[in-house]
This record gives C-alpha cells, sequence and structure tokens, in this order.
C-alpha cells in the first residue's frame, strides 16, 4: 500500500494511507488530509489513486493541483498537469513537505522482465 | 547506391554476461541488407540463449532472400512475420524442455534494406533510429508498460524514465503461443542512417547526442565504435548493441 509520510524537519509526523479513490488535501476541515497551515489552499491538491491496468497488483496515484495559491511540488517541481506519484517523491503542498512511498514499486525497480 | 553496415555487442560496464546478440547479412550486389538485433532476458540464465536463438533464426530464413531484388512487399513481409514466428515456436519449445530456460525472451528487432526501401520488424523495446546530421528520430515504438501508459493518457513521455516498472515489456518473443512484430516501412534516402540498438545505448548515451558524437568519424564501422565508446565512458549498466546501416 502507498503511504503519504508528513515530514517536520526530515521527522516524521503523520502518516496517511492512500487506499482507493481519491484523497483530498487542503486547508478546509472537509479534507481527507487536512493540512491547517496558513499558506495551504481550502481545497489545495488531490490525489487519485488508480488499478494499473497493465501491472496486477500495481497502483498508481496520481497527483493534482486544484489552482493552489502556493503551488504544489514534487522533487521541487511544480506540478502543472495530473502527474503520477514514484516511490520516494518527495511531494511539498505550498511549504508542508511530504514522502510519498509505494515499497511494491522497489520490486519492479529492476531490469526488464516481461509481462506474462 | 550501396550500403555501409557494421555492428559491435559489448558487455558494458555492469553486466557480467552479454545476453544481446547481433548478425547481419548483405546481398552481393551491396544493395539490400538484413540486420537482426536481440535483447535477452530470463532471469539466473537464458537471455543469451534466446536472443541468440531469435537472431540466428531471422538470419537463417531472411539472408536466403536478401539477394532477391524483386522481392515483392508482400513476400518480405510474410518473410518477416513467419521468422518472427519460427524464433518464437524455438525459444517457446527449449524453454518448455529446460526449467532453467523457463523464464527466457527475448526482444527482436529486424532491419530489412530493399533498395531505397526499409523494412522494420519490431518486437520489445530494443529501437530504430533514423539518423540526421543534427537528429535521431526514433523509428519504433516500444512495447512496454510506460509506453502503454503514455499511449493511453495516463503519463505524459518526460514521465517514463522516472516510472518503476519502465523496463517491463508488454510484448517479447517467446512468452507467448503467438507473437506478431509491428512492422514499418520507411523510404531510405542516399546519406540516411538507420541505427539498431538495444537499451544499453539509450540508457547511456541521449539519443539526441548521437550526431555530434559520430560527427568526425568517417566510416560505419567508427561511428559505432564511437557509440559504443561513449556509452561504456558513460558506465553503461546494461548490455550495449549497435547495428549502422548507412545508405552512401
Amino acid at each position: 500500500m502507498a503511504v503519504l509520510l508528513q515530514l517536520v524537519d526530515d521527522v516524521v509526523t503523520n502518516t496517511f494511507e492512500l487506499n482507493s479513490g481519491s484523497v483530498n488535501l487542503g486547508r478546509h476541515p472537509s479534507n481527507d488530509i487536512q493540512i491547517n497551515e496558513i499558506s495551504v489552499s481550502g481545497e489545495h491538491a488531490k490525489i487519485d489513486i488508480e488499478t494499473n491496468q497493465y501491472l496486477d497488483g500495481v497502483i498508481d496515484c496520481y497527483i493534482e493541483d486544484n489552482g493552489s495559491t502556493n503551488g504544489t511540488f514534487v522533487n521541487e517541481l511544480p506540478v502543472k498537469a495530473r502527474q503520477r506519484l514514484n516511490n520516494n517523491d518527495i511531494v511539498r503542498i505550498a511549504w508542508n513537505t511530504f514522502k510519498f512511498i509505494d515499497e511494491a514499486e522497489n520490486e519492479l525497480e529492476k531490469t526488464a522482465y516481461l509481462l506474462e | 547506391m550501396s550500403l555501409g553496415v557494421y555492428g559491435e555487442s559489448d558487455i558494458g560496464f555492469a553486466r557480467r554476461r552479454n545476453e544481446d546478440s547481433i548478425a547481419w547479412h548483405q546481398s552481393s550486389n551491396g544493395h539490400n541488407v538484413v540486420a537482426v538485433l536481440a535483447d535477452g532476458m530470463g532471469g539466473h540464465r537464458g537471455g543469451d540463449i534466446a536472443s541468440k536463438t531469435a537472431v540466428d533464426i531471422c538470419i537463417a530464413q531472411l539472408s536466403l532472400l536478401v539477394d532477391r531484388d524483386d522481392l515483392a512487399v508482400t513476400e518480405l513481409i510474410d518473410a518477416l512475420n513467419k521468422a518472427v514466428s519460427e524464433a518464437n515456436d524455438h525459444i517457446r519449445v527449449a524453454r518448455e524442455q529446460d526449467e532453467s530456460l523457463s523464464r527466457m525472451g527475448t526482444t527482436l528487432l529486424i532491419l530489412w534494406v530493399l533498395g531505397d526501401q526499409a523494412f522494420i520488424a519490431n518486437v520489445g523495446d530494443s529501437r530504430c533510429y533514423r539518423l540526421s546530421v543534427s537528429s535521431a528520430q526514433q523509428i519504433t515504438k516500444d512495447d512496454t508498460v510506460a509506453q502503454a501508459m503514455v499511449d493511453d493518457g495516463s503519463i505524459t513521455e518526460s514521465e517514463v524514465p522516472r516510472i518503476p516498472f519502465r523496463n517491463v515489456l508488454t510484448k517479447a518473443v517467446g512468452t507467448e503461443p503467438k507473437v506478431l512484430a509491428d512492422i514499418q516501412q520507411i523510404v531510405m534516402s542516399a546519406g540516411d542512417a538507420l541505427v539498431l540498438c538495444s537499451d544499453g545505448l539509450t540508457g547511456a548515451v541521449d539519443a539526441q547526442q548521437w550526431p555530434s558524437i559520430i560527427a568526425d568519424s568517417k566510416s560505419v564501422k567508427q561511428q559505432v565504435e564511437c557509440l559504443i565508446d561513449e556509452s561504456i565512458n558513460n558506465k553503461a549498466n546494461d548490455n550495449v548493441s549497435v547495428i549502422m546501416v548507412r545508405r552512401q
């Protein structure tokens, strides 16, 4: 299962599981992951969790910025369109830092193999 | 117009075995060429056997036809399909006979130049590029999960290098009872060069750098050696194979 770890000074302060469907992130209490910090927009970003069509057991998590004021970043690059999150990506929601972990992906970081 | 052709396969910087295979056959008048490149895979062993089997079968079958300047396109495409199918069957038989080879398979890339026409048959993620003085244009499309996700709009081309399963193939020779290659036909003009390569080259040297890397080399042999040398300098983490066919 994929998780989003909230980091403060490189220390994990919260762990959010990304199970299925859509996870909304923002300052408003209605969000699945509420980040109560002034730089974060009310409805800041969204992560869609989808089953990969081609690989059994693989899920794809796609992050999208909802037109936030201070931006969403993956590895310090601004998220301009919906993009896939990969294991160990650093996600920044305005000034709040998270690490995306998908342990299942470690097994796939190998040489070519065949889809049978 | 005659063709210059040369190829090399190198174990690369990090691998213990070379699982790539290459071969080519040129017609006696120098106008036609069949070139074959395969990148095998199979866990602990078998990759080298799979790629060599595929290359040997294709060369054995297609070299019989390469002298025929009057070959119809339909005959040529039938021959390509038959060679790919036979390679698939042979690898599958070997998989069934030896448990340790049961997961082997291979990519397979065939270039057949007949006069000014080039036919490219592809299964897997080995690639064919057309080189100009200033650019390298990818002709083939990878049979990979990552490419399928690009095609269905899930990700963009720029995301592919970061996808953890970017090397997972959706199609290979030897893994399914039947396999059908994607076949393309392109025109090859005077001065055109086509490069067949395994992913060891593309992983180590960006294709857009190739024209400048080979710019100072005159012969096809020297140009291929330059590309291989550059990949080794860049510590290629996979086997590196290159065949270049240039219309003089």
